[in-house]
C-alpha cells in the first residue's frame, strides 16, 4: 500500500499513467519506423521498407510503392493513439475522481501487438505472392527467378530486417499503460 | 446516466470517430471504389542496355572482343563477371570466354566491355580449319551467363553475342 501511495502521490495522480501517456504522445508524434527491411549490397538499395502504424514507406529499385488507403489508415492509428494518450493523461491527472477509470485505455498496448501480428501476416502474404521468404528480423538472401523470353534471369539479394528502438518504446508505453490501468482501481475512490 | 457512464460513452464515441473518420474520408475521396483504394501502384524503373560489337584484337593466344555497351535504363548496371563459351560457326565449343574487367554503367551512359577468349592450340587449329573450308571471315558466337549488379542485387542473366574474325587475325596469333 505504501508503494501505491507513493506512485499515486497520495491517491491524487496515477504516475504510471502519466509516464505511459507521455511515452504514447512521443510514439504518436514520431515518424520513425518501428520496423525496417533493407535489401541490397554494399550501400546500394534494391528495396527498402520502413514501417510503423503511423507511416509506411516502401521503395523497390529506387521507386516508391504506394497504396492509396495506407496514409488514411496511418492517420487513423495516429489519431487513436493521440486520443488514448490524451485520455490516459487526463485520467491519470484526475485519478482521485471516481469516473477517471474508463479514461485509462489499453489501445497503447493493443497497437504494438496488432502491428507485430499484422507484419507477420503481411510478410507471409507478400512472400507467398512473390515466392520468396521474407524475414521478420535477421538476415537472409532472397533468391528470385524472373522468366524472360523463355530464359531465366536469377537474382540474389541479401536482406536485413529488424524491429527498431521505436517499436520497443511503443511496447513499453503499452505495457506501462496496462499496469497503470491495473493499479488505477486502487487509486481511484469507489463510487 | 452517471458520470462514469458518460465518460465511457464519450471515450467510445471519440475512439470510434478517430479510427473510422479517416477511412470514411478516404472512401469518400475515392468515390467508394474500394479496389482503387487498396490496389498498390508501382512503376518499376526501366532496366535496359544495348551491346554492339566494336572491335577484335589479338594478343598472343587471347582474343579480346570489345563491345559498345549502352545503358538505356534508369538504374546503374555493373557487369561483374562472365561465364561463357565461344562457339564456332558449326556450333562446336571453341574456348572459354571471360570478362576482361568489370564495367559499371550509370544510367544513360556508354562504356566499352571487353571479353577475353582464351584460345589453346586445339582451338586455334579448329579456327584455321574453318578458313580451309573456303570462308573469308568466320563468325564466332559467345553464349553464357553474365553476372550483373543492379541496385544492390546480383543478377545472373543469359547473354549472347557474336563477332567475326579473318584469317589475317589468326595469323597474328603465331
Amino acid at each position: 500500500m505504501g508503494l501505491l501511495k507513493t506512485l499515486s502521490l497520495n491517491h491524487r495522480v496515477n504516475l504510471l499513467g502519466l509516464a505511459s501517456a507521455l511515452l504514447l504522445l512521443y510514439t504518436a508524434s514520431s515518424n520513425k519506423p518501428w520496423w525496417t527491411m533493407a535489401g541490397g549490397l554494399e550501400g546500394e538499395s534494391t528495396f527498402s521498407a520502413e514501417v510503423s502504424p503511423f507511416n509506411i514507406a516502401v521503395r523497390i529499385l529506387g521507386k516508391p510503392v504506394t497504396v492509396p488507403i495506407l496514409p488514411y489508415l496511418n492517420l487513423a492509428a495516429r489519431l487513436s493513439i493521440l486520443l488514448a494518450a490524451t485520455t490516459i493523461l487526463i485520467g491519470s491527472l484526475l485519478a482521485g475522481k471516481p469516473w477517471s477509470r474508463p479514461l485509462l485505455s489499453l489501445r497503447g498496448l493493443i497497437l504494438p501487438i496488432i502491428f507485430l501480428a499484422g507484419l507477420f501476416f503481411g510478410l507471409n502474404m507478400a512472400g507467398s505472392y512473390v515466392g520468396v521468404s521474407l524475414p521478420l528480423t535477421g538476415e537472409s538472401t532472397l533468391e528470385y527467378v524472373i522468366p524472360y523470353g523463355g530464359l531465366n534471369i536469377a537474382t540474389q539479394t541479401p536482406v536485413r530486417a529488424a524491429l527498431t528502438q521505436e517499436y520497443w518504446i511503443a511496447l513499453a508505453a503499452g505495457i506501462i499503460s496496462a499496469l497503470a490501468k491495473a493499479v488505477h482501481g486502487r487509486i481511484a475512490p469507489k463510487r | 446516466m452517471n458520470r462514469t457512464g458518460v465518460v465511457k460513452a464519450l471515450t467510445l464515441l471519440l475512439s470510434t470517430a478517430a479510427a473510422l473518420a479517416p477511412v470514411i474520408h478516404a472512401l469518400n475521396m475515392y468515390k467508394w471504389d474500394i479496389r482503387a483504394l487498396v490496389t498498390p501502384t508501382y512503376t518499376p524503373p526501366r532496366v535496359d542496355f544495348q551491346m554492339e560489337p566494336s572491335g577484335v584484337r589479338f594478343e598472343g593466344r587471347q582474343i579480346y572482343v570489345t563491345f559498345k555497351l549502352t545503358n538505356l535504363g534508369e538504374v546503374k548496371v555493373a557487369f561483374e563477371g562472365l561465364n561463357a563459351t565461344a562457339y564456332g560457326p558449326d556450333g562446336r565449343a571453341l574456348a572459354p570466354a571471360t570478362l576482361d574487367e568489370a564495367v559499371s554503367l550509370p544510367p544513360n551512359s556508354m562504356k566499352t566491355l571487353t571479353l577475353r577468349v582464351n584460345i589453346d592450340e586445339a582451338a586455334q587449329n579448329r579456327l584455321i580449319s574453318y578458313f580451309k573450308e573456303g570462308r573469308d571471315r568466320v563468325n564466332i558466337g559467345v553464349r553464357g551467363e553474365a553476372s550483373i549488379r543492379v541496385l544492390g542485387s546480383k543478377v545472373t542473366a543469359p547473354i549472347a553475342a557474336s563477332f567475326e574474325i579473318s584469317l589475317t587475325d589468326i595469323k597474328t596469333m603465331g
